[in-house]
């Protein structure tokens, strides 16, 4: 496997870390309205891998099919975002977010709708967040629900040719007391990749420099 | 051409959907209106106003939130009626709810951010898909809430996700009690139902602990990525109970009581069915078609049998038909059946069963109050009992039959036995006799043997004798000098006393002709009184007893009167010393006699008493045996006892002996009582010799060269005058050349020619010549009608003889002489 052709330092992987941990926090803070009770998500790591990578590493633990809610953005940088679950944890996060009430045949039913927003959520806090503290800007079109298997997942995302990468997340759901683990994959080109480097160096430079220096 | 603005408005106006533009602080900048009609705002009010002010409730959802997002942040945000539900209060135009999907965008313009809010009506498709899935619902549930058998679904990890009625009612767990909980709430320790790939039997477990036996069959299915497990439990109860009471059927051993088999097997069907009642009724014998009721479990006992006609019964449909069925209503089906109605039955399940022929033989069947809840299992589980008792009686009635044909075999066996027992007895005797009569034949043949030797001597002896006495009585007539005529008479006694011994000989060895005549024992006693006495000699004292009521007997004068005579020998013989000798003659019954006879009558006994030495046990075993004789060389014959013996037994009487040693000897002759009366025959004694009628010419025939002078010459010296013949051919040519004859004299046995041969030739020439026969024999058989005189013979009884037949037939003459004149 050929190693990615751009990579994050250690101090930018912390950064892109800590800035989309802020991202995903304020998507737990909405699911929480959403729910109606506490809900964490962590991002413990995140990583810039090549699509073949990005398969397998889905593919770890997982076998069959998959949800997957996806968003373009567009701005400084550009992509296609996703979020990942295995199928049979798709129903159970509705269910975690929709709650016992609502009885299984309507949120069967009314999952795909479901999942979307919760997929649309996530997603938004993550980049839009994200964004902000690099002050930019970013359009998000509305989410698409795709169910595919890892296989294809990637292949059919692809946007951007044989020098497409992804920034890998992984991400933890926590919501009433179930645990619930995807990923959140942002498909980028390589200038799209390079332009996301600068901002984040920019953004350790704010966050370490003087105070002076912020304005 | 682009659209102008007022263009822009219309559109805005006329699209389907709520539009509505905030501004960077939340303001309605637009209102369209879709909105208007949706929410019944005008236009007018809504335009300045925040939504939160419009719809204070948005507060406690996302959308102000998401509004935010967008103007701050330039996030596009999809709220779905799923998760924010009742976000606007929007109507439709027939008043209902109006469910909405909410979209918010981001608008840049003029480097002022704004928001875009779209609202959806989503109602429709909410209530196409409530519809179709009201619809598929409403089919599942027809199908699945119809369902008999429990209809669970679990999610992947086993968790109830939903069960039908039944299951609702199998388990006893309301549904959203159950749904969420593990499987295990229901099926404790079942295996892994996910991996079933044939139904298995697990016990599961009611809400209020019972257990339950269960089938339970899974199926995967998949929905939307998702796994779930389809659960059907079919109860086994019912089953299991009818598989109990086939078992408990078979087990009820064959070898108990056959009521008790027939009692345990109507209680197992009925508790295996669970019905109330059920009976065996077998067919009566004898036609009529009456079923007789042997066993019968109602309301949880053994129940009293009865009758019933089978007409008006469903049993009778099962006799004739082999089954009969009603799951339900019975009582209409059969309405004229009293015991439906009084017991109230609503179902009835027989089956009839059949004998070892084939035939029907009765019917099993059973009933309850209730419709039958499983008509299939009940029917299966009746027939099979059926079956069973079918088995049971054809086996009851064969092995009764096995015992009455054993009790049939061994009553032949005993009397096939016992016949053989009989037969066996009856060879025996036959066997028996035959030997008696064997020895018997043998000893007669002996006898007849002896006697044959005997008789020929004594012929021999006879002929000898008579011309020895013949001799004697001419020279006796002769002589004059009495000292040559005392040796003569000597000479002569001793020839008669040789002569009376052949004669008992001969008496011996061949029965003689006994001429019994009825006889009055008293005269006869009487007549011979002085000759008794005389034979008891000087010694003995004699007494003579006559009762006067003797009954009077059928016997030989003569033969009794020598019998008495050789018992009077005997008895002076016993006593040589002398005693005393009684002579009685009594009536008696047979009981009387010692010992008593065996057939019953009245008889005369005349005994003859002794006080002599009497004889030992051993001599009086022997005294009737001839020859036997305690008398010395030269005195007896020892033929005395055997003789009057042996002419008792000829005349239809017996002789007894008692004697005890040194008491004395009674010898008794018992006869019965004759009919009729007895004749007085005068006796011949001391008479004298009638002389010849004059001019009497008698033919005298004997082989017998010695004999025959001496008869001749006697004759001649009674006056006869007499030709004589040694042969039968020689008399018949003398009676030829004889100028007369009036009497024939013959010999019997003679060489050439019999006797009566001889007579009958000469009976040709004169007819009715009167015959006399001499003969030391008698053969009744050739003398039949004639006259006969037995060797020896005295002259005197010769002369008589002679004299009586010649009489007889002057008589004869003159009477048919008469009868002719």
């Amino acid at each position: 496997m050929t190693p990615p052709a751009i990579d994050l330092t250690e101090l930018e992987t912390d950064a892109l870390t800590e800035l989309v941990n802020l991202g995903v926090g304020r998507a737990a803070a909405s699911l929480a309205r959403m729910v109606g009770g506490p809900v964490s998500l962590s991002v413990p790591a995140v990583k810039i891998v090549t699509y073949a990578e990005a398969a397998a590493l889905t593919m770890r633990g997982n076998t069959g099919s998959l949800v997957a809610v996806q968003q373009r953005f567009m701005g400084v940088f550009s992509g296609t975002a996703l979020l990942v679950f295995p199928e049979a944890r798709s129903l159970e996060l509705v269910r975690a977010v929709v709650g016992e009430a609502v009885p299984l045949e309507d949120v069967v039913d009314l999952e795909q709708e479901a999942v979307a927003e919760i997929g649309n959520v996530v997603l938004n806090g993550c980049l839009a967040t994200m964004a902000n503290m690099l002050r930019q800007r970013l359009d998000m079109s509305l989410p698409d629900v795709l169910r595919t298997t890892d296989a294809q997942l990637f292949a059919s995302a692809r946007r951007e040719g044989e020098d497409g990468h992804v920034l890998f997340l992984f991400i933890d759901f926590h919501m009433r007391e179930r645990e619930i683990k995807g990923y959140i994959a942002l498909l980028m080109d390589l200038p799209s990749l390079e332009r996301l480097k600068e901002l984040i160096d920019e953004f350790i430079q704010r966050a370490t420099s003087t105070p002076a220096g912020l304005g | 051409m682009t659209p102008d603005h007022a263009l822009m408005a219309e559109i805005l106006e006329a699209i389907q959907g709520g539009l509505t533009l905030l501004d960077h602080e939340g303001r309605i900048l637009l209102w369209n209106a879709w909105l208007v009609e949706a929410s019944g705002i005008e236009a007018g009010r809504a335009r300045g106003r925040t939504l939160n002010e419009l719809f204070p409730n948005l507060s406690d959802t996302r959308l102000p939130a998401a509004i935010a997002d967008a103007v701050d942040l330039g996030i596009s945000s999809s709220l779905s009626y799923t998760l924010n539900p009742n976000l606007l209060h929007l109507r439709r135009r027939d008043g209902r709810d109006l469910a909405h999907n909410v979209v918010v965008r981001p608008i840049q313009r003029g480097g002022k951010p704004f928001a875009l809010v779209h609202l959806i009506d989503t109602t429709a498709s909410h209530d196409r898909e409530r519809v179709l899935r009201d619809r598929l619902n409403a089919r599942f549930n027809a199908v699945v809430d119809g369902a008999f058998d429990a209809i669970l679904t679990t999610d992947a990890d086993g968790r109830i996700q939903w069960m039908n009625e039944a299951a609702v009612r199998q388990f006893g767990h309301a549904l959203v009690e159950a749904t969420g909980h593990r499987i295990d709430l229901l099926l404790p320790g079942a295996p892994d139902l996910a991996r079933l790939d044939r139904p298995i039997e697990v016990e599961g477990r009611r809400r209020d602990g019972e257990p339950v036996p269960l089938e339970v069959s899974a199926a995967p299915w998949f929905n939307g990525g998702h796994r779930h497990l389809t659960l059907i439990l079919r109860d086994l109860t019912e089953a299991k109970r009818a598989e109990g009471a086939l078992r408990a059927a078979a087990a009820v051993s064959s070898g108990t009581n056959d009521a008790e088999l027939l009692a345990a097997l109507v209680r197992e069907l009925a508790s295996g069915l669970g019905m109330e009642h059920a009976h065996i009724a077998v067919l009566e014998s004898g036609g009529g078609g009456a079923l007789s009721v042997q066993a019968v479990w109602s309301g949880g006992r053994l129940g009293d049998p009865l009758d019933y006609q089978t007409q008006v019964m469903p049993c009778g449909i099962a006799l004739a038909e082999g089954r009969c069925v009603v799951a339900a209503n019975v009582q209409s089906a059969f309405p004229l059946d009293p015991t439906l109605v009084t017991r109230n039955f609503d179902s009835y399940v027989g089956v009839r069963f059949l004998d070892a022929q084939g035939q029907p033989m009765g019917v099993v069947c059973a009933m309850d109050p209730k419709p039958l809840a499983n008509q299939a299992l009940a029917e299966r589980l009746v027939t099979a009992f059926a079956a069973r008792v079918g088995g049971e009686l054809a086996r009851q009635r064969a092995e009764a039959e096995l015992r009455a044909l054993n009790v049939d075999l061994e009553r032949r066996v005993e009397d096939r036995t016992s016949a053989l027992a009989h037969a066996t007895e009856v060879l025996k005797t036959e066997m028996q006799q035959r030997e008696a009569a064997q020895a018997a034949l043998a000893q007669s043949q002996k006898l007849e043997a002896l006697g044959q030797l005997v008789g020929g001597v004594a012929h021999d002896f006879n002929n000898m004798l008579a011309a020895i006495t013949g001799s004697y009585n001419l020279i006796e007539r002769r002589l004059g000098d009495p000292a040559l005529r005392d040796i003569v008479a000597h000479g002569r006694r001793a020839a008669d006393r040789a002569a009376e011994l052949v004669r008992h000989l001969l008496a011996f060895a061949r029965r003689e002709d006994l001429s019994p005549t009825v006889v009055d024992l008293a005269t006869l006693i009487a007549d011979v009184s002085d000759l008794l006495a005389h034979a008891a000699g000087s010694q003995v004292e004699f007494d003579l007893e006559v009762a006067p009521d003797t009954w009077p007997v059928l016997v030989d004068r003569h033969r009794l009167e020598v019998a008495l005579l050789n018992l009077v020998v005997n008895a002076r013989d016993a006593m040589p010393a002398g005693g005393r000798i009684r002579v009685e003659a009594k009536r008696a019954t047979s009981s009387d006699t010692h010992p008593p006879q065996s057939t019953s009558g009245e008889c005369s006994i005349i005994s003859v008493q002794d006080s002599g030495t009497g004889m030992s046990a051993e001599v009086l075993a022997r005294a009737v045996e001839p020859f036997f004789t305690t008398k010395g060389v030269g005195k007896g014959t020892g033929l005395g006892l055997a003789m009057v013996h042996g002419f008792m037994e000829q005349s239809g009487g017996r002789m007894t002996v008692a004697s005890h040693p040194g008491e004395g000897t009674t010898i008794s002759l018992v006869l019965p009582r004759a009919q009729g009366e007895a004749r007085q025959e005068p006796r011949a004694s001391g008479k004298a010799v009638p002389l010849a009628p004059p001019n009497t010419v008698l033919l005298v025939v004997d082989d017998d060269d010695q004999v025959r002078p001496v008869t001749t010459a006697y004759l001649r010296d009674l006056g006869y005058e007499v030709l004589e013949a040694s042969t039968g051919d020689e008399a018949l040519s003398i009676a030829q050349g004889a100028l007369r004859l009036d009497m024939l004299l013959s010999d019997v046995v003679m060489p050439d020619m019999d006797g009566p041969n001889l007579a009958s030739h000469l009976r040709t020439r004169y007819p009715g010549l009167p015959v006399l026969f001499m003969t030391g024999h008698a053969d009744p058989q050739i003398l039949r009608g004639e006259t006969v005189l037995g060797k020896p013979f005295s002259g005197e009884e010769l002369g008589t003889k002679i004299h009586e037949v010649l009489r007889r037939s002057e008589e004869r003459r003159r009477g048919a002489l008469s009868e002719a004149g």
